[in-house]
């Protein structure tokens, strides 16, 4: 038996004791734990309550819509909107606005 | 439900050894345990008590160790990009340039250093039932579990480890 034990590669094992942690880990692993739940709070995330963090997204992506399409109708009522869209407002301004009264006959006469 | 603080201080001790046995690195043991426990933490609501937390735990920490072992392996390289191809990374034999187990005494330490070489030289299943059986000191039925293998299989890999670890035994005396 004692020869077999001298031979087995395995019985090395038993040479390697057991150890224990250092007691410092644990407090590492808490900090490590704080610093994520702190990470996520900043971007948002509620620990515990991500449906909170995924519905609020929706809200902003909203917002950018909404902004975008206001900017639209701002860009498009302001500038070139009353030559484009409204026929009588065309009429008004051609009428209005032209201070060659020849011109504004020949408007007349068409 | 049992608090992180109260599960650590059942499964730190066998988590560190798990890891230290793999990796013979006292830093690196400890930053395993670390990834060990943030991932129980983390996963806790995901853990179906299909099998019981320490045969959970210890399979989080059979893994994390493997895949630092992995890492280290490629860096120590210089193959970084390497260590996501497991096929280039997993037959490549450990160097024990940083051996620093606190679980071997000094009259020992260059012995088991040449037996930690040659465990590192096995196939990784091999390695894996091995430290957890005779340095561990698991139940195989445990290991087998954790493996998510047969006791038989456990058996088989026991066996192909200590044929090949006699090997590099008689080879190491023949020279």
């Amino acid at each position: 038996m004692r020869k077999y034990q001298d031979n087995d590669p395995l019985a090395m094992a038993s040479r390697v004791n057991r150890v224990e942690i250092s007691p410092f880990v644990f407090s590492r692993i808490v900090a490590k734990i704080d610093a994520r739940r702190e990470a996520m709070s900043v971007q948002g995330f509620d620990a515990g309550a991500q449906r909170v963090n995924s519905n609020s997204t929706v809200p902003l992506a909203w917002t950018f819509v909404a902004v975008f399409l206001l900017l639209l109708e701002v860009i498009a009522f302001s500038g070139v909107s009353p030559s484009i869209h409204d026929p009588e407002a065309d009429t008004v301004n051609l009428l209005g606005d032209f201070v060659n009264q020849t011109e504004q006959l020949y408007v007349y006469e068409n | 439900m049992q608090s992180l603080e109260e599960i650590y201080r059942q499964y730190a001790n066998r988590v560190y050894n798990i890891a230290l046995n793999h990796l013979r690195n006292v830093e690196d043991a400890e930053e395993v345990v670390q990834d060990v426990f943030l991932a129980v933490h983390e996963k806790a609501m995901q853990f179906e008590g299909k099998s019981t937390l320490g045969t959970w735990i210890y399979r989080i920490a059979v893994n994390r160790s493997l895949d630092k072992l992995k890492s280290r392996s490629a860096q120590k390289r210089g193959w970084g990009v390497l260590q996501y191809f497991d096929v280039f990374t997993q037959w490549v034999p450990q160097q024990n340039t940083e051996f620093n187990h606190p679980g071997v005494a000094l009259e020992y330490k260059e012995t088991l250093q040449q037996w930690f070489g040659w465990i590192d030289q096995l196939p990784e299943k091999q390695r894996t039932a091995l430290i957890l059986v005779r340095l561990e000191g698991l139940e195989i039925s445990e290991v087998a579990q954790i493996m998510n293998i047969s006791v038989k299989a456990v058996d088989a890999l026991l066996s192909r480890a200590r044929k090949k670890l006699l090997k590099f035994s008689q080879k190491s005396e023949g020279k």
